[in-house]
């Protein structure tokens, strides 16, 4: 016989937007069931192990790429979610970026603006222990909490050509927080060895969120389907991983796994619709490399990415072309992969090694990220294949950029090059890098379309939320955790008051 | 690398690595398996980015400190 529990208020997800929902809540007296299909792996034992993720059947991911499109898809199965592995930087979105159709023409509006997300910015900066300094962009609103990182060597070379220029915003810290240390420029960030980049585990051990009342964490746990009876959900069917089935029967329900694994419950539970799983985006980088007629000053700097150009960031041109931010990488072009090649040609000695020095020397890393139209192509569906549990994988269609994005970086390349022809600057090597960690827009929110309201709130079940990544209208080329953080948070307050009310 | 390694994985990578790159195994291999040959040994050598700085001779020594990466100024 299936066991069964009645909760409050349930969570499925633990990553920024389970767990910022979870903490709002729970300071407002509701019980709240956390439900994550990884386990708990401490930072020290991420150390050991070099993994993010413990050996449990939940954490193994279940998607697959369609057969058509081929894309890397980076996530964590685990407490905390992909606050375990990402690197921490964390810009706002641009006043435009919330209304891309009324400014541009393209794309479309945000249900809720900047003005309405600006003070749950502030607040997510002070949680996660942002490091960032002044932003005119912004205004004279003071950002972050805690002193920037300075400009490195490579950020003063080159912002006066990139202008705006402004220092990163970024989770690492400057000053140490929770007795933990500061950043120290190791420049391996998804292992920070001293603990600086900011994780969740953080904020369950700074705020014991854990240990407060009302709040349970069920690790180990895959939801496998929402049952829906009218308009509300009445039960949460999970499996743990020794095949033990339990259903949880909540007040409400909030999906905040990730942009995949949101629309893949959705499918699973049948509350398909015409844009459940898709307008999928990720952001693509471009590692761009142009050799300078003078050093680049790499290697020096207090941590990975310093400084962020906004010189293709915004205006009118966006209802034609893709936006750009552009993040020099301190620690210069990829050394190895150089030596292997050129010793692979038969090149060896102090020839070789004085060759790649003084292209060390002289070649600049941006590494640039950049925006697309919101694509009904891009899909999550469910798959005929099976994972461990019986449940259908996610399937994954994801075409390459085209179009808009590419008109937006072939304009970024160009003019790149004249604004950095006082350096001497011309591009060598563009490398795409894709991340796949940002899973944007698979349950996008709107005024009156989309798959959930401007609270969030599902359309047809009323009792049912979609919070994350899945929830972006369109994308901005910002990187989206401080979004996805304050919008978490907006969402716990509204279903604090519409509890109290 | 050699106190970070076993000795039986040392040695296959030197073996692996001298064979692509001296002759006759150079000529005989092509580059994209002479890269493959290549890779286990500069990796694990280059594996921290204080051992990068240690190569470019942009400080003198390789520590242990886990810090050990950008130079900061």
């Amino acid at each position: 016989m299936t066991q069964s529990q009645e909760v409050d208020v349930a969570i499925v997800g633990s990553g920024f937007a389970g767990l910022l929902a979870a903490r709002e809540l729970v300071a407002e007296g509701r019980d709240v069931t956390v439900i994550e299909r990884g386990g708990l792996l401490r930072h020290a034992e991420q150390l050991r192990s070099q993994r993010h993720e413990i050996d449990t059947p939940g954490a193994l991911h279940n998607h697959e790429s369609h057969p058509e499109t081929s894309y890397h898809w980076d996530y964590t199965y685990g407490v905390g979610g992909s606050s375990l592995h990402w690197t921490g930087v964390v810009p706002r979105l641009l006043p435009s970026d919330f209304k891309m159709q009324s400014a541009f023409g393209v794309g479309r509006d945000w249900p809720i603006s900047y003005e309405d997300l600006a003070p749950l910015y502030s607040e997510a900066e002070q949680l996660l222990s942002v490091a960032a300094g002044p932003n005119s962009l912004f205004g004279d609103e003071r950002l972050g909490a805690q002193p920037a990182h300075p400009l490195s060597p490579t950020d003063r070379l080159i912002a006066p050509f990139l202008g705006p220029f402004f220092t990163l915003p970024q989770a690492r810290s400057t000053v140490s927080v929770g007795g933990r240390s500061k950043c120290c420029g190791a420049s391996v960030c998804r292992f920070c060895p001293v603990d600086a980049r900011y994780s969740l585990l953080h904020l369950l051990d700074d705020t014991d969120l854990a240990g407060q009342s009302g709040f349970e964490l069920r690790e180990r746990t895959v939801v496998s389907r929402l049952r829906v009876e009218g308009d509300r959900v009445v039960a949460i069917e999970t499996v743990a991983e020794g095949g033990e089935r339990y259903e949880i029967r909540p007040n409400v329900v909030v999906l905040a796994a990730n942009g995949l694994e949101n629309p893949g419950i959705l499918l699973r539970s049948g509350l398909d619709g015409p844009d459940v799983g898709r307008w999928l985006y990720d952001h693509g980088h471009r590692l761009v490399q142009l050799e300078l007629d003078r050093p680049a000053n790499h290697g020096r700097g207090s941590a990975l990415i310093t400084g962020i150009s906004y010189a293709y960031a915004d205006g009118d041109w966006r209802s034609d072309r893709g936006a750009q931010l552009v993040l020099p990488y301190n620690p210069g072009f990829d050394v190895p992969v150089e030596i292997i090649s050129q010793v692979a040609s038969g090149r060896t000695g102090r020839e070789m090694m004085s060759d790649i020095r003084r292209r060390f020397e002289h070649t600049l890393v941006l590494d640039t990220v950049g925006d697309d139209l919101p694509r009904p192509d891009r899909a999550v569906e469910l798959s005929p294949r099976k994972d461990g549990f019986g449940l259908p994988l996610n399937r994954i269609r994801y075409p390459a950029d085209e179009g808009y994005a590419e008109r937006g970086r072939t304009f970024m390349y160009r003019d790149l090059e004249r604004r950095l022809r006082p350096l001497g600057a011309r591009i060598v090597k563009i490398k795409e890098v894709s991340l796949g960690a940002h899973q944007l827009g698979t349950c996008y929110m709107g005024e009156d379309e989309g798959v959930v309201d401007p609270d969030q709130r599902h359309r047809s079940v009323r009792n049912l939320y979609v919070t994350g990544g899945s929830s972006f209208p369109t994308y901005s080329p910002a990187h989206p955790t401080l979004t996805i953080c304050a919008l978490a948070i907006r969402l716990g307050r509204h279903l604090a008051r519409a509890s109290s009310s | 690398m050699r106190e970070r390694r076993s000795r039986l994985d040392f040695v296959a990578r030197v073996v692996l690595f001298a064979l692509a790159t001296t002759l006759p195994g150079r000529w005989l291999m092509p580059v994209a398996a002479a890269k493959r040959a290549v890779r286990p040994f500069v990796f694990k050598m280059l594996e921290r980015p204080g051992d990068i700085m240690f190569f470019l001779g942009e400080v003198e020594e390789v520590t242990d400190d886990p810090c050990r990466g950008l130079i900061a100024e």
